[in-house]
């Protein structure tokens, strides 16, 4: 009898156990929207723990919602935390998703400016290319290429339509070209892996190693392009030189293409 | 020689005289200037010996630089030499207004009559036309900047001013700013030549032995030979009797090593600054309060690769809270950093000295810059400070610069969530694109079709042969079934009827039995199949002329469809017309 109550007390606890415990279980397995997240992290940014605002964002990011609004906020959390390099690199992520947002141009700007910042040369062709981005140029070519295929199909099917329809089937098809062409560029010009220097006092050398030469000198927030990895080390370049960084100096701006991942 | 006028500015009067190097037949012309200064009266020049000097005139300048006003008054004396020899004019010394200023002696060679000749026909395009180039060392050192001066020699020709520089090393060095820095006149060889200079930055990139053989591409004013023109010659005095003639000039070929930085004695402040610098350092206020922003501002200037430099590390320890330094002008020669520091603690006595190191490749050594320590002295915070009753704010207001210097605020308005959002991803799997492209070329074919058959009736009406006999067969299975004689027999006749009256363009009107049996004969079908024709329409025509169903047997009946399906089977393989 003493045994049966000893044991149903101990099944009683642990019960009352599981029942207390069950909120915060709950609580631990809840999920936030998107849009909740978004919220939480700017209240914490205007409550000035920048740091606490930067991982909720990172968190979106993370779960694949990078838009640019979080990514842009993200950059302004790294910027105010003192991460000019971090600030940068999403920055530059938001800008690669809508070159013609005035605020993100802006922001990569200064944070650049107040770091005296390396950054990429631009030629006539990226100041077109980037006039749009690599979703939107593809999206003129879809949509030209849909179109001009639909209005020559009109044009085949109906003789009456064809006066209307051959027209615009062909401007349909300068504008796919066109969308191609601006594909193309960016399609180039991922190949051509940027990285942005996230630690701060680098120092390029000619040789992947700790006590090599020093070349040039890189401020936290250089935009530069990876040429090679070697162990822990990657080549960089900037216009002319080229050089070796320790690879935790550097973010890749595109993170899925390498295993420098941040 | 004095002048009574009102000195504004010390070494405001500049001696010049060129060229420097002439020859007995020629003159140099000496020019003084004043700048900022109004003599009343012409300087007159003492004598200068083995020389004879004429007053040719005055000229002046009045130039605003940087919103000062620059006023020039020269004075020009014409040389004319008197012997050949090394001449030294002067120094001078004048007396404006009781200050004494100094111009410094200038040396001036003149060539004795016989050696610079006139006479260029018999001399080599390479001796009236050369170039040379000089490097501070044959040896530098990697990240070293250095000039490389290349001079173009040239006499008794005229050239064009434009001149292009070809060979030049892809690899190892970097040459940029290429300009044009004077012309001079030298003499080589006995011979006065024009020199005009150039100069180019070089740096050194990669360890190794670079060949340097820089070509000039130059443009030299040719007499244009051909012969007179009896009638029109007489223009060529003033059109045309000149050409430009390109000319590529070799400059010899210079190695140029260039040395790493030795391992040994490398300090370890040393960032990969080359060339020589001087360091300058600020430190404002040096009295605050714990707390309260000190800002260092840092000045490296003088000539090296300065893209290398970054702010020079400073050990502060935990006592300061420190913000990361800025770059706040740059140039040619000079970087100014500020970093702010904040004192922590009031036991700050003073800001730790900041070294920063170079490498001097003159000196083939590592040098390194100490400035400091600067005594700081920190105050205890604002403890002392009276006490403010207010009330709370609801949220801790973020520290927020003012705008227009600060970066823009959050986006508070997130969009559209996608999860696809990054650019990588296609949507539209990339066989989708295929689509239009195959379904274009189906419309394609069928349009071809369309018109073919638009074009061509019998050709039309052949593929209709067997889709009308086909429909002309359902309605006999179902008269069939329906029990339905006389249809079942008028279906049977219309398969023939139309499918012959189809494969040989023939109107509705025109068909009859015999011709269908005549047709089909000319075509080759077999006899077996034409008994079977010729049976079976006649039993379609009295069938149908009966006019009433008549009872028949569903045996029979399903055995007559299975023979007009042979038939038709058997005219599909034979050509009818």
């Amino acid at each position: 009898m003493n045994r049966l109550t000893y044991n149903s007390r101990l099944s009683l606890m642990v019960a009352l156990l599981l029942l207390h415990a069950l909120p915060i279980l709950h609580a631990e397995v809840t999920t936030f929207s998107p849009q909740q997240l978004f919220e939480q992290a700017n209240l914490r940014y205007d409550q000035g723990d920048f740091a606490g605002a930067l991982k909720l964002y990172q968190e979106l990011i993370s779960s694949g919602h990078a838009n640019v609004e979080t990514l842009f906020n993200a950059g302004n959390a790294a910027y105010r935390k003192g991460s000019p390099g971090d600030a940068v690199l999403y920055f530059r992520r938001a800008w690669l998703l809508n070159p013609r947002d005035p605020d993100v141009s802006a922001n990569l700007e200064l944070v650049q400016e107040r770091t005296g910042a390396l950054k990429p040369t631009t030629a006539v062709i990226d100041m077109v290319g980037r006039e749009f981005s690599r979703r939107e140029w593809t999206l003129l070519m879809k949509s030209g290429y849909w179109s001009a295929f639909l209005f020559t199909a009109i044009a085949l099917i109906s003789p009456g339509l064809r006066r209307f329809a051959k027209p615009t089937a062909l401007i349909a098809g300068v504008i796919a070209l066109s969308g191609f062409a601006g594909w193309l560029y960016w399609k180039h010009w991922e190949g051509l892996s940027e990285v942005v220097v996230v630690e701060s006092r680098q120092t390029v050398k000619y040789e992947p190693r700790e006590k090599a030469t020093p070349f040039f000198a890189v401020p936290e927030g250089s935009i530069l392009f990876m040429e090679d990895e070697f162990h822990s080390w990657v080549k960089v370049r900037s216009g002319q030189n080229a050089g070796w960084l320790p690879k935790n100096a550097v973010a890749p701006v595109y993170p899925w293409k390498s295993g420098i991942e941040r | 020689m004095s002048a009574e006028i009102t000195p504004l500015f010390a070494r405001q009067v500049a001696l010049d005289i060129q060229p420097r190097v002439i020859s007995m037949a020629e003159a140099a012309t000496l020019k003084l200037t004043f700048i900022n200064l109004h003599p009343p009266q012409s300087p007159a020049l003492p004598e200068i010996p083995g020389f004879d000097i004429n007053y040719i005139g005055q000229e002046s300048q009045v130039s605003i630089i940087n919103g000062q006003q620059e006023q020039r008054l020269t004075y020009n004396y014409r040389l004319f030499p008197k012997s050949s020899g090394q001449f030294r004019i002067g120094p001078f010394s004048m007396s404006v207004h009781g200050q004494n200023i100094d111009l410094d002696a200038i040396n001036i060679e003149v060539l004795p009559p016989g050696a610079a000749s006139d006479d260029n026909k018999s001399q080599r395009v390479d001796d009236l036309i050369f170039a040379r180039v000089q490097l501070p060392r044959n040896e530098v050192f990697l990240q070293e900047r250095f000039d490389i001066e290349i001079s173009l020699y040239y006499r008794g020709v005229q050239l064009d001013r434009g001149v292009q520089f070809q060979n030049l090393p892809s690899t190892g060095l970097n040459l940029e700013d290429l300009q044009e820095i004077g012309s001079t006149r030298e003499a080589v060889g006995g011979e006065i030549y024009d020199v005009r200079r150039f100069r180019m930055r070089g740096t050194a990139l990669t360890a190794g032995t670079f060949e340097l053989a820089p070509m000039l591409r130059i443009n030299v004013f040719v007499r244009r030979e051909r012969p007179r023109d009896p009638f029109f010659g007489g223009f060529d005095a003033f059109f045309g009797r000149h050409e430009t003639q390109t000319m590529i000039v070799p400059t010899e070929t210079m190695n140029v090593v260039i040395r790493p930085l030795p391992i040994n004695g490398r300090p370890d402040t040393f960032g990969g600054a080359v060339g020589k610098f001087d360091m300058e350092l600020h430190v404002q206020p040096t009295e605050v309060n714990a707390g309260d922003p000190v800002t260092l501002t840092l000045r490296i200037s003088g000539r090296g690769n300065f893209e290398t430099i970054s702010m020079p590390p400073i050990n502060l320890g935990d006592d300061f809270r420190r913000y990361d330094p800025k770059l706040v002008a740059s140039g040619r020669d000079h970087k100014v950093f500020e970093q702010v520091f904040i004192p922590r603690i009031d036991t700050i006595k003073e800001l730790p000295p900041v070294s920063f190191s170079f490498f001097d490749p003159e000196l083939k050594k590592y040098q390194t810059i100490v400035r400091g320590p600067y005594p700081l002295l920190v105050k205890a915070g604002s403890s002392d400070a009276p006490l403010m009753v207010q009330a709370p704010s609801p949220l801790p207001q973020p520290d927020r610069a003012p705008l227009g210097i600060d970066i823009v605020d959050l986006k508070r308005n997130p969009g559209k969530w996608r999860s696809d959002a990054f650019i990588s991803n296609d949507t539209v799997p990339v066989g989708l694109h295929a689509l239009p492209i195959l379904a274009l070329a189906a419309l394609l074919v069928i349009q071809r079709r369309r018109d073919k058959f638009n074009a061509n009736a019998s050709l039309r009406r052949r593929y209709q042969a067997p889709k009308s006999a086909r429909a002309a067969i359902r309605a006999a299975e179902q008269a069939m079934g329906n029990g339905q004689t006389a249809r079942f027999y008028e279906s049977l006749w219309q398969a023939i009827a139309d499918y012959v009256g189809h494969r040989c363009n023939l109107e509705a009107g025109q068909i009859s039995p015999e011709l269908i049996i005549i047709r089909l004969q000319s075509a080759g079908l077999k006899p077996e199949f034409l008994t079977r024709v010729r049976d079976l329409l006649a039993k379609c025509d009295e069938v149908r002329f009966a006019n009433a169903d008549l009872p028949g047997e569903k045996d029979a009946m399903r055995s007559e469809l299975q023979h007009v399906q042979e038939i038709l089977r058997a005219c599909e393989k034979i050509a009818i017309t």
